[in-house]
């Protein structure tokens, strides 16, 4: 029973990681209609700017000092760094090819994660190896009855929702969420009521990029690992989990997102050699749900003009 | 001043007469350069002359035209021309076994490119999976061979109606959702694949399967060196021959089947599904058959390299094999057979040639990728439009107006 | 009385809690146009949506010829003899004007791609034939299309755009032709030869039944038999242009409609 509680945990934490990714996904898929391939990278790309970050913080002898307050600044800048970003592969990508048919921006996504990662790769020192990401979040664990909670576990699934909940703030409360909830019903009305697309798009991948950087580092932080290339697997974890919980809702990422986490934890934990074949499993489940229920488990919400 | 009139006319004339086998020659030598040297900086000046070269012919209409007119009115000329050089190149390369050996795999490379063609190019359809077919093909005909003594013919058949087969499979998940789900599709099927070709023991794991025999021809085996007039052959030159029929083969196959009611109704899919769905064509069909030949077409390229390079592990069908492809097809033009080959030249080739900044590889396809389609989505020739021989279409206004084409 | 070819009785459709057709019937004779208007968003779209197979009906049903067809996919439907145009004209805009007819005959049977191989003789000459009837329907309707055919469909001017997407339309002798407001966005020398464009498909395709959804009121007026007035997803109305433009209803549907717009 410990063990399932303890595998219970480990799910949920990893139901959180690839929520994250798959709600930051939902806004391009969501608002916009494009499926973004770069997101995953970006995430990526958020690890290795939040290095040096951290290592020059240390440097400075701050992250000795106050060091909870010090990383809390730190991540608050990182995310600020990846949100520019995003508004950079905006202007100088997307938005030229916005007229283009849809195929053709979904592949410039394809090459353009390709390149943040080779870029990673060759421009970061010795980048074709694992380097070691720090550990940012509390260590130590709470002991109930028998089950380790580890602080890091909690902290990331307590961000996760702090995350989703202050997105959904966003989209809910405010008027640059109005803005995006009516260019995502139909962009040409929108506009004609006022409402600036461009800089709502701009918003889209700024936000999307910025919890691209907050579940890259939450990712790092747990594994204490980071990778040029755990990008492109990051990312089509993140899509698989907003297609299976249908597509263009944060309701759906989510829900998708655990599915995904428990289905991984525990195909690993209970089938034999189950953790080669993690990956799998997923990929498995993902292509079994477009098969027989490609709107995802609660539905689409793409607007489509016929 | 009417002698003069009619000097310039003769000098025009004259000239005109020139642009082809002008042409020819520039081409020639700088393909010749780009493939034989070994000179990175030799290549780069190639290549950027190319550039340059399809820089004016985009850009200046009066180059254009002189151009498109010299190559359609001989066209016959430069098939047989071509032809003939592609034909004698390896027979000036009996000392440089490396050379050919690069060419066998843009030979191969061409072969993928054009299967990869029907999916993406024709059709519309994001496959980013696309060395799943390839490595499915491959390793069929490997396994096939080393384990069970089949025959090469045999094999490379078997592995192309698997591949097929295969591509089938991968399409009909597709088939009623939109194009971001294939793209994912596609990428899950390419990692899966992948990940099982790593993982299982039957396919050798990480370490692949070695000694796979080459083809048999005629009782002999492609492996034993050539003497002809008195010298030898290095075994290279037989192989390049020996995929060069297929490469031919796939040329005719992908423009019969373009020049079709099948690739007419591949673009109608592509263009716009909903209209196509409208206009009475079954959409679901279509896509499965693209799949299905585009993936035919990896599995016998998989064979031809199984049995050529007598070695393959999980590494040669990743994801980066998967983008790579692409590459061949967005570069060289969607939908433009020979556009298509010769992007799938230049991305093999050229990577060869600059091996010492080989760790840029990746990164430099991917750019290519993303410049291509930000300012030439296209490709290097756009595809062309079908031109039909028909006496209904032969009226002197339309004769006029073909040159628009 | 003319054949009913086309009729839809009690047809509902809805997505999720929006009712966007609701009750609709409505019966299409051979040789008649039949009109269907009504303000903005009152589900005339969807109705031709459903017709065309693109949905599938919430309730109700649609008869053609004597067969129940909704449900069934939107190619078949389009083979049985029933085509539409779009209200943002789709076509296939990076091949030729020619090829856009040739896909519109789509008569692909199973065994074409073997055909092709085997019959070669057979195929060339059914390909002559085609080419012939496209350029004559094409003719019909512009003959500067007829003498373009190799344009890209992507190249062309609005106006020229919506025939060419009427021949590709009938290039299959189709019994039913769905006309998805071909007027919208012309001035009135646009619109008048639109309307001669209505008049002449009937040269092209003795017999055929046309459904034609428009806002403009005088094509509709000159080229309309019959009309059913659509509001709110409803039918408010139906009969002659005098009968429905006199009717209180039909005109309090449009002028609310303004009103909300003011």
């Amino acid at each position: 029973m410990n063990t399932f509680l303890q595998l219970l945990i480990s799910a949920l934490l990893v139901s959180s990681l690839y929520s994250l990714v798959a709600v930051g996904f939902t806004m391009y898929v969501g608002v916009i209609n494009l499926a973004n391939f770069s997101h995953g990278d970006t995430c990526v790309l958020g690890t290795f700017l939040m290095m040096p970050l951290f290592l020059y913080a240390t440097k400075l002898g701050w992250i000795s000092a106050s060091t909870g307050l010090v990383i809390l600044i730190l991540i608050i800048l990182l995310i600020f760094l990846t949100g520019l970003w995003g508004a950079a592969i905006y202007t100088i990508l997307v938005k030229p090819l916005l007229a283009a048919p849809r195929l053709i921006l979904l592949l410039a996504t394809v090459a353009a994660g390709q390149v943040i990662r080779e870029a990673i790769r060759v421009i970061y020192p010795n980048g074709s190896n694992p380097q070691v990401f720090p550990k940012l979040l509390p260590a130590g664990s709470l002991n109930l009855s028998g089950i380790t909670l580890g602080y890091d576990s909690l902290t990331i699934i307590f961000l996760t929702i702090i995350c989703i909940l202050s997105l959904n703030f966003i989209i809910q409360k405010t008027k640059m969420g109005v803005a995006m909830r009516a260019v995502s019903q139909n962009a040409d009305v929108a506009q004609m009521m006022g409402i600036n697309i461009e800089k709502t798009i701009i918003s889209v991948f700024v936000i999307g990029s910025a919890l691209a950087g907050m579940a890259g580092i939450l990712n790092g932080s747990y594994y204490g690992i980071t990778k040029f290339n755990l990008g492109s697997n990051l990312g089509i974890k993140g899509f698989s989990a907003a297609v299976i919980g249908g597509l263009g809702d944060f309701k759906g990422a989510i829900v998708g997102g655990v599915l995904l986490g428990f289905i991984e934890v525990f195909a690993a934990a209970y089938i034999p050699n189950g953790s080669q074949y993690q990956d799998v499993f997923s990929f498995l489940a993902v292509i079994a749900f477009l098969i027989f229920r490609p709107s995802g488990i609660l539905g689409e919400k793409i607007f489509e003009k016929v | 001043m009417e002698t003069i009139n009619v000097k310039n006319r003769k000098t025009q004339f004259a000239l005109r007469k020139l642009v082809t086998p002008f042409l020819l020659i520039i081409v020639v030598a700088l393909l010749y350069s780009i493939v034989v040297f070994d000179n990175w900086l030799i290549t780069l000046i190639s290549l950027a002359i190319g550039v340059a070269l399809f820089y004016a012919y985009a850009k200046l209409p009066g180059f254009k035209t002189i151009v498109t007119e010299s190559m359609s009115k001989d066209k016959i000329l430069l098939l047989i021309v071509g032809l003939l050089a592609i034909i004698a190149v390896p027979l000036t390369l009996r000392t440089q076994p490396y050379i050919i050996h690069i060419l066998i795999i843009a030979q191969i490379s061409i072969i993928l490119a054009l299967g990869l063609n029907f999916q993406v190019g024709s059709t519309g359809i994001p496959n980013l999976g696309y060395a799943a077919f390839y490595g499915v093909g491959a390793y069929t005909s490997a396994l096939l061979s080393t384990k069970f003594g089949v025959s090469f013919w045999i094999s490379i058949l078997l592995a192309g109606c698997l591949s097929a087969i295969f591509g089938w499979l991968v399409g009909l998940p597709t088939l009623k959702t939109r194009s971001y789900h294939m793209a994912l599709v596609s990428i899950a099927f390419g990692l899966v694949t992948y990940i099982l070709l790593n993982n299982i023991a039957f396919t050798g794991g990480p370490n692949g399967i070695k000694n796979i025999p080459p083809p048999e021809l005629f009782g002999k085996s492609l492996f034993s060196s050539l003497r002809i007039f008195g010298n030898t052959y290095p075994v290279q030159f037989n192989f390049y021959y020996f995929v060069l029929v297929f490469v031919l083969l796939a040329f005719v196959v992908s423009r019969f089947i373009f020049n079709s009611k099948i690739g007419l109704y591949f673009n109608a899919v592509r263009e716009d599904e909903i209209a196509a769905k409208c206009s009475g064509i079954n959409t679901s069909t279509m896509k499965l058959l693209a799949f299905s030949i585009g993936a035919f077409f990896a599995g016998i390229a998989g064979s031809l390299y199984a049995h050529y390079i007598g070695y393959i592990s999980p590494e040669n069908f990743n994801m980066n094999t998967s983008l790579q492809i692409l590459g061949m097809v967005i570069m060289g033009g969607m939908d433009n057979i020979a556009g298509v080959g010769i992007g799938a030249f230049i991305l093999s080739v050229a990577p060869e040639k600059f091996r010492s900044l080989a760790d840029f590889r990746m990164l430099a396809t991917g750019l290519i990728i993303l410049l291509m389609l930000m300012f030439r989505p296209s490709g290097i020739i756009k595809q062309q439009i079908r031109k039909y021989t028909s006496k209904h279409l032969m009226t002197e206004k339309l004769t006029q107006g073909e040159h628009h084409g | 009385m003319a054949e009913i070819c086309l009729s839809s009785k009690n047809l509902t459709m809805k997505f999720g809690g929006l009712v966007a057709i609701d009750n609709v019937s409505w019966t299409l004779h051979q040789d008649e146009i039949l009109g269907i208007i009504g303000p903005n968003g009152a589900g005339k779209t969807t109705i031709f949506n459903v017709v065309s197979g693109l949905y599938t009906p919430t309730s109700g049903e649609i008869q053609f010829k004597g067969n129940i067809i909704n449900g069934l996919p939107p190619y078949k439907i389009a083979k049985m003899g029933i085509k539409r145009t779009f209200q943002q004209s789709r076509l296939f805009d990076n091949i030729s004007v020619l090829d856009n007819v040739l896909v519109g005959m789509a008569t692909l049977s199973k065994g074409t791609l073997v055909k092709s191989l085997i019959r070669r003789k057979q195929m060339a000459k059914e390909l002559d034939e085609n080419i012939q009837k496209s350029l004559g329907i094409l003719n019909h309707f512009s003959p500067f299309l007829a003498e373009n055919p190799y344009r890209k469909a992507g190249d062309l001017v609005p106006g020229e755009r919506r025939k060419l997407e009427i021949c590709r339309a009938l290039a299959s002798d189709p019994d039913v032709l769905l006309l998805d407001e071909p007027a919208a966005g012309m001035d009135p020398n646009e619109s008048a030869e639109l309307m001669e464009d209505i008049l002449k498909i009937r040269d092209i395709r003795k017999g055929i039944g046309i459904i034609l959804i428009e806002h403009d009121m005088a094509v509709v007026q000159k080229t309309a038999d019959f009309i059913v007035v659509i509001s709110y997803g409803k039918e408010i109305a139906r009969g002659s242009f005098a009968e429905v433009s006199s009717n209180p209803l039909v005109q309090e549907a449009y002028l609310g409609s303004e009103k909300e717009n003011a």
